[in-house]
Formats: C-alpha cells, sequence, structure tokens
C-alpha cells in the first residue's frame, strides 16, 4: 500500500503503522478493487439495442426485488387478464416495432455515411497538393 | 453573452442543482448572464430555476446541459438552436448497479453523453478525471472546470446545534459525507470502523448521505449498519447538519471507488478534519498531496494510520496546514479562471468596455424601481443623487416597471421612457412577487447556516427579477463607462453588481436585518469598485459582516431644504397645537405599531401630549385617539410640517440613512428616534439635537425633555444639518466615477 501526501513522511508513518499491527499479532489484508475504467457506448447501436429489448410491451417483467409474495401476486394476476393485456397492448407493441425498425435502418444509414465520409477524408489527405488544387474541367457544351 | 444552463431536477443540497447555482455566480462574476431551466423544481426554487417551457435560446447564446444519468435533456440540447455545452456530472460505474432500477439510466446516460459528443462545441469536465471521460466519449473541445466551496459557510459557527448535541464529543470518530450508494462502498467503511473498534472500543462513526434504496443491498447494509457499535447512518441531512458532521470527526474518510468532483473532500478541509481517501477518481487531483491518500484497502493497516491521525496532534496540525493551503489553491477565483478558458474556446469571451470618447461620463443607474410615483427611501434618495448629477453625467436609469414594493407587479410600461428628462429604461419582471411565498422561505431560513443554493433561491423570489437588465448589462454593458446600484438586498441589485463590478459603484443602504447574514451578499460588497455609503453606523455594520468588503466611503446624502411655512400646514390640516410628525411608508416594518403603543402611553400619563401625526402611504389601518393619518403629503407639505413639528419622530429600527431625521434637522426641527437603529443613535448622539428612546415610558420622558429643551436642540439641528449639503456629496459621486473613468 502506498500512502499519498505531502504533509506526511509516508514510509515512516506506514512503517510505524505496520509494527504497531505486528505488536497487536494482526496480519493485514488487501482487498481486491476493480478500477477498470467503463467502456463508452456506441449510442446509435445502444439505442437499437434498447429498442429490441423493450419492443414487447406484453412480456412480463421482473419483480424478483420485491421479494416472492409480490412475485407470486403479480403472476397470478398476469396470467388470469393476459388475454386483454395483449390487446391492449397490440397496437403499442407494433408501434415500438416500427420505431425499432426505423431506427435501426436510421442508425445503419448513418454509421455507414460516416465510414464513407471518414473513407474520402483519409483519400484526400492522401491526395498531392497539386490535385487538389487543381481546377476543374468543366465539359463544353456541345452545339446543335 | 447569455449562457443558460439545464439541469435534469432541481433539488436543494443535489450536487447537480448545486454545481448549477455554483456556474450561475462564477458566469455573472465573468460578465455573463443566463437563466437556469429545469423538467422538476423544489417548491421555493421556482424564482430561481424556471421550467423548461419558458426556455429561449438565440443563435448567439451558449447552453450547458448539467448531464450524468439519462434523462430527456440531451435531446432537448441536441434540437435546440444556439451553442451547445455539456457539463458532466460522472456516472458512477455500472458494476455497482446490475439489477437495480438504476441500470438503465446509467446505460442510457453513457450513450447520450457519447451521442452529444459530435454536436457540442464544449465538453466541461468538474474534475480532470471527468474531463478524461469526455474525451473518451469523443468530445474534441474539453476542459476542466473544478467546484469550489466557501469556507466561511464550514465554519464553526455554522454547525447545526441540535446534531452537535445529538453527536457528543466522542473520543474519537470517523465521518464520512456523501450518497449512501453502492459506489460509495460504505460496507468498506463499516469495514474499517470494525478494525478501529479493535484499537478504540469507542471509536464511532458517522455516515450523511441519501441511501439510495433502490438498490437492495444499500437497505441491506443499513440493516447492518444499525448492528455495529457506534454507526450512525443519518440519511440526507441539511448544510448546518453537514457541517456539524465534519466538524465533530477526528477523521474524514472517503472509501468509494468513483468520486466524480472532490466535493466533500474539499468540504471536509473547509470544516478543519483530516481527510484520509481512497485514491479513485477525482480524488488524488483534488487532494494534490493535501491529506492523505491510500490506494489499497488494507483495512487493518488504514486503522492504526486513522487513530494516529486523529489523536497525534503534531501529524493532524501538519496535515491541516496543508489542506488550508490546498483550500486557497481551489478557490472560486481558480475556477472562475477555469471557466473563462472554456468560454473563451468556444467564442464566449469575457465582455469588455467600450472606450469612447465623451464629454461627460456615461452612467446607468440601477435601482429597484424609480418614478414620481415611487416612495421609498432608497428609490427617493436615487432619484436625488440622479437630479444632482444630471449636469455631470450621460445618465440612464435601468429599472423594473413596478410601482409596488410588495408584489413587483408591471404597472409602468417596459422600455424606453423619460421621468423629468432622465431617459429610463424599463425591465419587465416575469414573476410578481408573492409574499406569502416568501415570508414562508424566509421563516425556514433565515437565522441558519444554509447553502448556497438555499439562499439564491431566497434572494431570486425576494425579487424584484429582471431577466431583461442582466440580459441588456451583459450584451451592452460594455456601452456605459460606469453605474451606481442601489440597495444590496435586492436581486435586480444583487445579480447585476457581479455582471459589471469593475465599474460599479454600489450604495448598499443596508442596515442590520436577516439577509445581511447570507453569505451570498458577499458578491455585492467585495466586488464594486467603491462603496458609497450613508452613516459611519452603516460602514461599521458592513465591516463587521463582511470584512473583506470593498473600499468604502461614508458619503450619504446632501439636505437642501425650500423656503418653509409651518402655518401653511397648519391651517391646511387643522393641526393649532403642538405635533409629532413622522414623514414615510406608514407599515409594520416602519416601527408603528410600537410607535403606536408609546404615544398610547403618553396619551394617558400626560393631559395636553401633543398630536401624532403620520404622513404617507399606509398600509395599516390605525384608529388611535390623537393620532392624524393625513396619507400622501406633497413635498412642500413635508417641509412645511417639518418646520413646524415639535419634533420629527423616527420609529424604525431598521435605517440606513434617516433621510427624515436630516430633514428635519435641515429645518431646525429636532428627532425623537427609536434606540435600536444605531443608525439613529449616532445621528442624535453626534448632533444633540434629539432624543432616542426604548420603550414607552423612555418615550413619555424624551417628549417631556423634547418640550422644555426644544429651542437649544434646534440650534444644534441646523449646526449638524449644515454638513449635509449637496456640493459634498456631487463632489464625491464625481470623484467617485472619475477614478473608474480615467484609471491611474
Amino acid at each position: 500500500m502506498k500512502l499519498l501526501g505531502r504533509d506526511i513522511d509516508a514510509r515512516s508513518l506506514l512503517q510505524a503503522a505496520r509494527e504497531r499491527l505486528e505488536a497487536r499479532g494482526i496480519r493485514e489484508d488487501a482487498m481486491a478493487v476493480d478500477d477498470e475504467p467503463e467502456p463508452v457506448l456506441e449510442p446509435l447501436s445502444f439505442l437499437v439495442r434498447a429498442l429490441e429489448e423493450n419492443e414487447d410491451p406484453t412480456l412480463p417483467v421482473s419483480a424478483s426485488e420485491r421479494g416472492a409474495p409480490v412475485s407470486v401476486v403479480r403472476r397470478v394476476f398476469r396470467l388470469a387478464s393476459q388475454a386483454l393485456i395483449d390487446e391492449v397492448l397490440e397496437r403499442q407493441r407494433l408501434f415500438n416495432a416500427r420505431v425499432r425498425e426505423a431506427d435501426a435502418q436510421l442508425a445503419a444509414e448513418v454509421l455507414q455515411l460516416r465510414a464513407r465520409v471518414e473513407a474520402l477524408e483519409s483519400a484526400a489527405a492522401k491526395q498531392p497538393r497539386g490535385a487538389l488544387l487543381a481546377p476543374r474541367r468543366r465539359p463544353r457544351k456541345r452545339r446543335t | 453573452m447569455v449562457v443558460h444552463q439545464l439541469v435534469p431536477h432541481f433539488r436543494i443540497g443535489d450536487p447537480t442543482a448545486q454545481a448549477a447555482v455554483q456556474f450561475q455566480v462564477l458566469l455573472r462574476r465573468l460578465g455573463h448572464w443566463g437563466g437556469l431551466f429545469s423538467v422538476s423544481r423544489e417548491p421555493g426554487t421556482e424564482a430561481l430555476v424556471q421550467p423548461l417551457e419558458a426556455l429561449r435560446v438565440r443563435a448567439e447564446d451558449l447552453l450547458l446541459l448539467h448531464h450524468g444519468v439519462g434523462s430527456q435533456l440531451p435531446g432537448r440540447l441536441l434540437h435546440t438552436p444556439g451553442r451547445r455545452g455539456v457539463v458532466f456530472h460522472g456516472l458512477p460505474p455500472l458494476r455497482f448497479h446490475r439489477r437495480t432500477s438504476l441500470e438503465p439510466a446509467l446505460l442510457s446516460g453513457r450513450a447520450q453523453l457519447s451521442g452529444m459528443a459530435p454536436h457540442v462545441g464544449l465538453g466541461i469536465g468538474l474534475s480532470g478525471f471527468g474531463a478524461a471521460e469526455l474525451r473518451r466519449a469523443g468530445y474534441a473541445n474539453v476542459h476542466t472546470v473544478p467546484l469550489f466551496v466557501e469556507p466561511e459557510r464550514f465554519g464553526p459557527d455554522r454547525v447545526d446545534p441540535a446534531l452537535r448535541t445529538r453527536l457528543g464529543s466522542a473520543a474519537f470518530g470517523l465521518v464520512s459525507v456523501g450518497p449512501v450508494a453502492p459506489h460509495a462502498r460504505v460496507e468498506d467503511l463499516l469495514a474499517l470502523h470494525r478494525e478501529v473498534l479493535r484499537i478504540r472500543p469507542d471509536a464511532r462513526l458517522v455516515v450523511a448521505g441519501e441511501v439510495d434504496r433502490r438498490s437492495p443491498a444499500m437497505r441491506a447494509l443499513e440493516v447492518e449498519a444499525a448492528r455495529t457499535p457506534g454507526v450512525t447512518l443519518l440519511g440526507q441531512v441539511s448544510h448546518a447538519e453537514r457541517v456539524a458532521v465534519y466538524r465533530s470527526g477526528s477523521v474524514f474518510v472517503s472509501m468509494g471507488e468513483h468520486e466524480g468532483s472532490g466535493v466533500p473532500l474539499l468540504e471536509a478541509m473547509a470544516g478543519e478534519v483530516p481527510v484520509l481517501a481512497y485514491a479513485a477518481g477525482a480524488v488524488p487531483e483534488t487532494l494534490d498531496g493535501a491529506g492523505i491518500g491510500f490506494d489499497e484497502k488494507r483495512f487493518a493497516l488504514l486503522a492504526e494510520l486513522a487513530v494516529q491521525l486523529g489523536t497525534d496532534a503534531r501529524l493532524r496540525a501538519r496535515i491541516l496546514a496543508g489542506q488550508r493551503r490546498r483550500l486557497q489553491v481551489l478557490g472560486a477565483g481558480h475556477s472562475e479562471e477555469r471557466l473563462g478558458a472554456a468560454l473563451d474556446s468556444v467564442g464566449v469571451p469575457r465582455p469588455s468596455r467600450t472606450r469612447a470618447r465623451r464629454r461627460r461620463p456615461r452612467v446607468g443607474i440601477i435601482v429597484q424601481r424609480y418614478g414620481p410615483e415611487i416612495t421609498g427611501g432608497a428609490e427617493a434618495h436615487a432619484a436625488q443623487v440622479v437630479g444632482r448629477m444630471l449636469p455631470h453625467w450621460e445618465l440612464r436609469v435601468l429599472t423594473s416597471c413596478a410601482t409596488d414594493h410588495l408584489t413587483w407587479a408591471n404597472a409602468l410600461p417596459p422600455g424606453e421612457s423619460t421621468v423629468d428628462g432622465v431617459p429610463v429604461l424599463r425591465f419587465p419582471n416575469p414573476r410578481p412577487r408573492r409574499m406569502r411565498e416568501l415570508n414562508a422561505l424566509s421563516r425556514r431560513l433565515f437565522g441558519r447556516s444554509l447553502g448556497r443554493d438555499e439562499e439564491e433561491a431566497w434572494m431570486a423570489l425576494q425579487g424584484p427579477l429582471l431577466p431583461g437588465l442582466w440580459r441588456h448589462l451583459a450584451e451592452r454593458g460594455g456601452e456605459y463607462d460606469g453605474f451606481v446600484a442601489f440597495t444590496y438586498l435586492y436581486v435586480s441589485t444583487a445579480w447585476s453588481v457581479p455582471l459589471v463590478a469593475d465599474r460599479t459603484l454600489l450604495v448598499p443602504t443596508a442596515h442590520d436585518e436577516e439577509p445581511l447574514a447570507f453569505d451570498a451578499y458577499a458578491e455585492v460588497f467585495e466586488r464594486p469598485r467603491a462603496l458609497l455609503v450613508n452613516t459611519p453606523e452603516e460602514l461599521e455594520l458592513i465591516q463587521r459582516r463582511f470584512p473583506r468588503h470593498a473600499r468604502a466611503r461614508v458619503v450619504g446624502v446632501g439636505v437642501d431644504p425650500p423656503a418653509v411655512r409651518a402655518e401653511r400646514f397648519r391651517g391646511r390640516f387643522e393641526l393649532p397645537g403642538d405635533y409629532l410628525l413622522y414623514v414615510g411608508r406608514v407599515e409594520r416594518g416602519k416601527g408603528i405599531p410600537e410607535l403606536l403603543r408609546a404615544y398610547g402611553r403618553l396619551r394617558a400619563t400626560v393631559a395636553d401630549a401633543p398630536a401624532l401625526v403620520l404622513a404617507g402611504e399606509a398600509s395599516m389601518d390605525i384608529r388611535a385617539e390623537g393620532v392624524r393619518v393625513l396619507g400622501r403629503v406633497s413635498e412642500q407639505e413635508k417641509w412645511d410640517g417639518l418646520a413646524g413639528a415639535l419634533a420629527a419622530v423616527v420609529p424604525s429600527a431598521k435605517e440606513s440613512l434617516s433621510l427624515l431625521a436630516l430633514e428635519a434637522f435641515a429645518v431646525g426641527t429636532p428627532v425623537l428616534g427609536n434606540a435600536e437603529s444605531p443608525v439613529v443613535r449616532g445621528h442624535l448622539e453626534r448632533s444633540r439635537a434629539g432624543l432616542a428612546y426604548e420603550d414607552a415610558p423612555a418615550f413619555v420622558g424624551a417628549v417631556a425633555r423634547l418640550q422644555r429643551n426644544r429651542a437649544a436642540m434646534a440650534r444644534a439641528a441646523r449646526r449638524y444639518a449644515s454638513r449635509y449639503g449637496w456640493a459634498r456629496v456631487v463632489d464625491a459621486y464625481r470623484e467617485e466615477m472619475d477614478a473608474i473613468v480615467r484609471p491611474g
């Protein structure tokens, strides 16, 4: 273990603490800490996945957090009224599916366009300077 | 420039709300104005924070979104015109919140963070740690603007007395402040505390912060904490209670594995408790060598260290000195500089004065109300200064559309107009004041130690809210050479002064009242170029309350009475005998009920008691024997009345100048004044031209002495009033403005 501090003599402070621990007959143990940074979420793909996961409003929601009695009551209620729930939420399910499809389509287009822009930009960067500056020739109009 | 801020949910004490308020303070100091907008607001903050629907953004404005967990605001930001920025508050790692109700919001927040990156010109992290996350998420222009704490808010005088008593004085105690959430690792605090108990069985652990009850693990932790000896989980606490927690501890410990801003560490430093913190997130950069950081959780070893840190006086003193130094480096000035640099990077520079060559300086007079129909001490004072300075300055009055000081309702048309040849620019108040709402909040806040957000919410509710004025100052303030602002108390002045502080003379008209205890008013007293105060007593009060106040000068007003004829007043109002005269607003706040009680005693004691005449707009129903209520009187009637009075009565305990006393002295009339007012007492002691009364019997005695010695007192009154000529006042204003306009 390292101590950080400008106003302390870290080594002697630690040494003294370790000696006191030894005198008490206690062994020091370190607790492992996971400090990996969180991965960055790509928003377009994340949203498509999230829409997929929550597309069907008729699916049962997990109630495990509230304990067994609540789960049982909810399950019984759901079984008894599933047909009604499905009927009521059918239009919502269809709407969600369309939103998901539209989002997936648009997201795919955006990702593809981004890739193309990137490729064009890198190609343009590789071209010699003269090529970029050369004026474009206009096609001559033919007299008819 | 205008920089608005979006906050998902505004709740007093919430770190996001506190950061937004702090940014608003910094923005004002940088010369920028902007409102706070939120999806939902806590009751009592409706004047400070506007609903999202009220947001109007122009192409040149900057909109800053305070972002953390997922909300509807990123979508709003991306579809709003104008320049955009994100202030990132950090998101706790997902591994701590798997299968909790917070998980989807964390995922959304993270996806929204990277989704906004290509569309936002400015990313602000509240720490280098947060800034690094922004860069990883794809932000190109990233700045770090650390939050600051105001050390005076964590002083020993700010401790909640009830909690101090409840916590008692344990021989050794660990304290920790922050939300009891999975990433805060309160279970590690408990593990450390158990090790400390093996060394010090009397040890205590106090944890203050809202418990995240959505998490089953946190609910289980509450049960575990309750079973562990010496542990107190306080839950959410007020500002004063938080100070009590810091100041009750031997050591402040942070075991959190995601510290986004480092604010609790800074607060602990301000609360003068040594910091022992796990070096995660923003902790190493916040401490930067102050306190003690550690990189592994070896509880037995840490317990030995904690006990030594809490009990070794020399080590503790060394650590505290280092923490004080760190706190000075991370002051408000440091945050202001960093925010200024961030705004520069997106083309929002600090406004500057346009230096045009003018024969007379162009001066803006900032005052809460203005016009011939306005009665009120500070407003009359402003009008007199305007009248006298008109030949010397190119003036423009910047004020509200209100005539009523209770509601600030828009009674006069907004925009340009002229009053007695003076250009006046009026700005509407979008939210008239509701006295019941203000009084309720005042009862809740006055006399307590508060956070900045609570004080700013009260100031906004006090009003008058003039966003048009603040926009005008932020965008066109550079066209003025200087400003004179009146009355520190009103938000129209309090939020204007920092915007143009380097060119402003403040006439505070301060007296001893509850809001003067708010630290937020330090901006008004410390930042202007100079304070032009009314009396030595006012200066003494400001000195006591804000020792770092701007340079101050006792200036006051001039009093030049017209030719007077007492008989004219006596005849007009049928007052053949002696009378005592009060001129001003007839309302409770002016001490009228106490005056009526004292006068009742006089009538009961003395057979030929003088009449009591009250002249001015009355907001109370008065029916008492010998009392005449005249309503509003003309300026000439006031002077005639004062000249003929046995004495002028000044019943208000809260005076910063007492113009009535000076006017009475100028026509040779003595004054009977409330001894509770240091200003009135000061005038009477210096002039020997009147008497002060503490209570009804003293009032009766004073009237008798006055009747006996009136002639001598009248001579003393005239001598004293001769000091208050306008020429001296005008010279003082000109000198101070010249120092601004032509520095050096």
